[in-house]
């Protein structure tokens, strides 16, 4: 059968749905992933058909058409209504040629990450089933109500009342950190995805050292972020540790002259974490369900408020420690990734985490429910 | 059972309520209307029991959680997500005094106006199946969704990531206007009520002129960029028509009508018993207004009100039934000369009066088994905290 994915506009969320799709593929489906030009090569090095359908970023949803850029709210309910509104706003980009191109290539069902909100509306344009994948442990709900609101005028071109209900909704979310209110779900074991690179024996043999890996994101590129990062390896040279910092070449070099313990650059982070004994992070969801994937304990700074939820839960759990953004200092920063180093406790439930993942239904078994349901609905959704 | 029906913000949109409230009473049921201070009045004077919620009013929803003052903007879309964010603050207000009602009285059902997005919510709380009601006539789907949009955190407090897809939905929308994308839903046939005065002969009688209706509305929604003075302002010439010029409204509108020529009548009159003998009638374009006018089969010339009005205009004049002009840029003696065409456009007046024919619907005692139907596994009424 025809399965059509729907990618969003950065890589992060692109990974998360990179494995059912191969998944897909594998099983000898015709699988195309659609997505914005800038992150094709993202899905093509995964070894998946892309679909360009749109020249614009998904930054470019932070700018008005005029190139100037919008005010990001700093209240909660504002901020919120704000991200969902770009991802709503970068959903409507996408959808002239989704569309087109699903008049075209008729899929049998769609196939989308939590985020992508053009694939419930070509899911419905197409009349065939639409999935829902959750890309890491949740966000905030009123980012769907906006983005939906968002898309109020392509709803009222196309006839629908309301942003089309998923037919199935695929989580990630371990149980034991789902929210309590969490839809019902086919749970669906997170396989960490990453691109891809030659790796060295470094990467994947221990030394006698514990392994510290700082995760810094995109975020470093801003001053005040990089100053926190420098601040780190400096007072994390004192700790006996090894330092990994995984970072994009410039901020690496700006990071020079390192101390002995530490290496700055480009870190696979699939092949690295499972060697690692604390990783910190800005508590991006892909980057956190993969540590739990690997039992790894971590520390997190949830610097933007969607991922304050989730953290917390993971905190709860015990398998990771916050530090509140207002007091990331580099001490403090420090101090917590000692404490998760001192207590054996962080890493035995960062491993039942893992215990747990590993025992849901991996890509291969959650596709058997994927194809029933396209099945079910008849060929090329005529049925 | 009992059926608990709430009203929509304004009391215009109740009136299009009645008909299905008063069939569920008649059909033995025990009903309860939940409204708005501001709107109880005109729901008590419809013979119903009604109940106040709370004291907000849509107005009150120009000022954001935050405290800031909000602007309407001009861009269409803005505009939509604006107005249906005032909607989504007006009803997150009405939430606790919903909950009290539903908590103490323990409905069976909620049937709310499709703009009481609080009642689908504390039914969705309290396990209730929900009925929405919808005239569906000017109200981009933009504007619904901005106004759920904006219950994010009273959703993400009660457990719930959007609202349920109601048990049934009625539309009371005529087939002429229905947009394609309103929710599928029971059509009803939808009859004009207003609130009642006692008659005097001028209503209901006319003279041997030609009688134009300037139907004055109440100043009932935050974004509308006109209220009756701009109206009558731009009607002021009609007398010269030849015609017999009745300027009729709630007392709230006429308050705002400016002094008018000698010899135009002037007062609260149902425009239903008006429009029932008459040659047009020009109005702001509101939704019950279009419905009373289509319902007697008379020809409309709207001055719109607000932009989110020139939808519904645009179609009936498409069908040949009304004719549509803009309020802002248009002088009295261009409205003047269209309320003349209009008059004397036979075609015109033939097509309106068969848009009557055109409300073959069910009419509301045909809804009542529906909202009344037993279901499966019914947690009826259960507070399921």
């Amino acid at each position: 059968m025809r399965i059509l994915f729907v990618a969003g506009g950065t890589s992060g969320v692109i990974f998360s749905i990179v494995p059912l799709a191969q998944a897909a593929r594998d099983a000898g489906h015709e699988v195309v992933m659609a997505g914005p030009e800038n992150v094709m090569a993202t899905v093509t090095t995964a070894g998946l058909a892309g679909l360009p359908v749109t020249a614009r970023k998904m930054l470019d949803t932070l700018r008005y058409d005029d190139g100037s850029y919008r005010t990001i709210p700093t209240d909660l309910h504002e901020r919120y209504i704000f991200n969902g509104r770009c991802f709503g706003r970068y959903a409507s980009w996408c959808l002239e040629a989704l569309l087109t191109f699903a008049d075209q290539w008729r899929p049998d069902i769609v196939v989308g990450g939590s985020l992508v909100f053009a694939a419930p509306l070509v899911a419905r344009y197409a009349g065939v089933p639409y999935v829902r994948q959750a890309v890491d442990m949740g966000e905030p709900r009123t980012i769907d109500l906006a983005a939906a609101a968002e898309l109020g005028t392509w709803l009222g071109r196309l006839g629908y009342h309301e942003m089309p209900r998923a037919d199935l909704f695929i989580d990630v979310c371990p149980p034991s950190l789902r929210e309590t209110d969490a839809p019902p779900a086919e749970l669906m074991s997170y396989v960490p995805f990453a691109t891809k690179g030659p790796i060295e024996p470094w990467m994947y043999t221990r030394g006698s050292r514990p392994r510290l890996l700082v995760s810094a994101g995109s975020r470093v590129s801003r001053d005040r972020d990089f100053e926190v990062l420098s601040g780190l390896v400096t007072k994390a040279s004192a700790l006996d540790v090894e330092l990994f910092v995984a970072a994009p070449p410039a901020v690496a070099e700006a990071l020079r002259p390192l101390p002995d313990n530490a290496w700055a650059g480009w870190v696979p982070l699939d092949v690295v974490a499972p060697t690692c004994d604390v990783v910190l992070s800005h508590a991006g969801g892909t980057t956190v369900l993969g540590n739990l994937h690997y039992g790894v304990p971590q520390v997190l700074i949830p610097y933007l408020p969607y991922a304050l939820g989730f953290t917390r839960r993971v905190v709860e759990y015990g398998a990771a420690v916050m530090v509140p953004p207002e007091d990331d200092s580099p001490e403090n920063v420090v101090e917590a990734c000692r404490a998760v180093l001192d207590d054996s406790s962080y890493r035995r439930r960062a491993r039942d985490v893992a215990a747990e993942m590993s025992r849901l239904p991996g890509p291969a078994e959650v596709l058997a429910t994927v194809e029933r349901l396209a099945l079910a609905h008849g060929p090329r959704g005529r049925g | 059972m009992r059926v608990l029906f709430v009203t929509g913000p304004t009391r215009e949109s109740w009136y299009q309520l009645v008909p299905l409230c008063q069939a569920v009473r008649l059909a033995g049921h025990q009903v309860i209307v939940a409204g708005h201070e501001d709107v109880l009045p005109v729901v008590v004077s419809s013979g119903l029991p009604a109940v106040a919620v709370s004291a907000t009013t849509l107005h009150a929803g120009l000022v954001d959680r935050s405290g800031e003052q909000v602007e309407i903007p001009s861009d269409a879309a803005e505009r939509d997500l604006a107005i249906g964010r005032i909607i989504g603050r007006f009803a997150a207000r009405s939430l606790d005094g919903l909950s009290s009602i539903v908590e103490q009285w323990r409905p069976d059902r909620v049937v709310g106006d499709a703009w009481a997005v609080a009642a689908h919510l504390v039914a969705d709380r309290y396990g209730i199946p929900y009925v929405r009601f919808g005239v569906d006539i000017a109200t981009p789907v933009a504007q619904t969704l901005a106004a759920i949009m904006e219950l994010g955190p009273e959703l993400e407090k009660w457990g719930r990531h959007d609202l349920s897809t109601p048990w049934l939905s009625i539309s009371a929308a005529p087939p002429a206007l229905r947009p394609a994308d309103a929710p599928p839903s029971e059509p009803m046939r939808c009859l004009p009520v207003e609130t009642q005065v006692a008659l005097e002969p001028w209503m209901y009688l006319r003279d041997s002129r030609p009688r134009v209706v300037v139907s004055v509305h109440d100043p009932s929604l935050p974004w509308a960029l006109f209220g009756p003075a701009r109206l009558a302002e731009l009607t002021v010439g009609l007398p010269g028509l030849g015609a017999e010029v009745v300027v009729a409204g709630s007392p709230a509108a006429l308050e705002q009508t400016p002094p008018l020529p000698a010899g135009v009548r002037v007062g609260q009159a149902p425009l239903a018993v008006l429009a029932a003998d008459c040659d047009l009638v020009v109005h702001q374009g509101y939704p019950d207004t279009i419905l009373t006018c289509l319902d007697k089969g008379v020809p409309q010339v709207f001055l719109p009100a607000h932009p989110g009005f020139v939808e519904p205009a645009e179609q009936l004049t498409e069908l040949g039934a009304a004719r549509v002009t803009c309020a802002a840029s248009s002088a009295p003696e261009h409205v003047t000369d269209l309320c003349g065409q209009v008059l004397a456009d036979s075609a015109l007046r033939e097509t309106a009066r068969r848009m009557h024919g055109t409300y073959d619907l069910p009419d509301p005692r045909r809804l009542v088994d529906l909202i009344t139907a037993e279901i499966d596994g019914d947690g009826q009424g259960e507070v399921a905290e």
